[in-house]
């Protein structure tokens, strides 16, 4: 049986590690970026705590700019729809309250938002996240 | 204990791998802020009650709660009214008051003619759903009109404040209520949601 020379195995190794460095850099990033419960693709949204982390109040929100004028947050509690908000104008800030819709348990719940040609519906999740 | 090649290269692997996303947590983050983010928190003192609205079914009247925001945005929010206090109702009916606190939708009032905001209510309980319109008009604006999906076009009534609010019954999509805004010099602008 022939015996593969340290040169060949090497050129075999390496390409493989640059495409493990690049592929774990690509999902530590993904993950990363999901994780934040707040984040600026463009502009600040995703979910805000009220007083306190338990308190019951908690807000999906989409703040303006980047052009677009049509703005979507809307809540969710164990996976059902408490209620939303939606907003138009170039400077208009979305921002469904929970306490406007009834008394939900915060840690899990969920705001699904959107921004007309910016960013497309998605969900960002109470920090403390218990659902 | 000696190593076969296959398996130091399978050790490089999980630890290129894990640099990999080390690296990625380290260098990959939530951008920063805008630079000028607008605050939704009331100042002090700035609130106001504004135009109030019949609920299509017996209950407390709506009310529209405009403020000017730390970051002097003009914000507007929908409640609803109990001997003159403004506050929210749960799925039980009870009603709860509510500060002005950081609730309102905003916007530059100096660069938009209008707030416009629709907040969503499904079905809760025994209560139907609704859907509400409100907002607040800017100082150059002389109307505001909504049209229903029948075609009839509906005046909003601007209180003081140049707030105004329709509550509506039904889950109506923000397509189906168009909004007409007529400004100063004649010029008309339609907000159709899309």
């Amino acid at each position: 049986m022939p015996s593969r020379s340290p040169a060949a195995t090497s050129r075999r190794t390496v390409p493989l590690l640059v495409l493990a460095l690049v592929c774990s850099f690509s999902f530590g990033a993904i993950v990363r970026i999901a994780a934040a419960d707040y984040h600026v693709t463009c502009v600040g949204h995703g979910f805000v705590h009220g007083g306190s982390l338990s308190d019951g109040s908690f807000f999906g929100r989409v703040e303006p700019g980047c052009g677009s004028s049509l703005r979507n947050c809307h809540l969710y509690t164990w996976g059902s729809y408490i209620g939303g908000q939606t907003v138009t104008g170039s400077t208009a800030t979305c921002n469904a309250w929970s306490w406007n819709f009834g008394n939900y348990t915060e840690c899990a719940s969920t705001t699904h938002v959107s921004n007309q040609g910016v960013f497309s519906n998605h969900v960002h999740k109470a920090s403390n996240w218990c659902g | 204990m000696r190593l076969t090649p296959a398996a130091k290269t399978a050790a490089a692997l999980v630890a290129t791998a894990a640099l990999g996303v080390s690296a990625a947590s380290a260098f990959v983050g939530p951008s920063p802020p805008a630079p000028t983010p607008q605050s939704p928190i009331a100042q002090a003192g700035s609130e106001r009650i504004g135009q109030t609205a019949h609920d299509p079914r017996p209950g407390l009247l709506w009310a529209v709660r405009s403020y000017v925001s730390t970051s002097g945005g003009s914000c507007v929010e929908a409640g609803r009214l109990k001997n003159g206090r403004f506050g929210q109702i749960d799925a039980g009916q009870a009603f709860r008051d509510t500060p002005a606190e950081q609730a309102g939708a905003c916007a530059d009032l100096g660069k938009d003619p209008a707030i416009l905001a629709i907040n969503h209510y499904p079905a809760s309980g025994q209560d139907a759903p609704r859907t509400v319109l409100f907002g607040q008009a800017g100082a150059d604006v002389t109307d505001v009109a909504v049209t229903g999906s029948s075609g009839a076009e509906r005046r909003l009534v601007k209180g003081l404040t140049g707030a105004f609010i329709l509550p509506l019954e039904g889950a109506l999509a923000p397509t189906d209520l168009p909004v007409q805004i007529t400004l100063v010099n004649g010029k008309r602008l339609t907000y159709d949601w899309r």
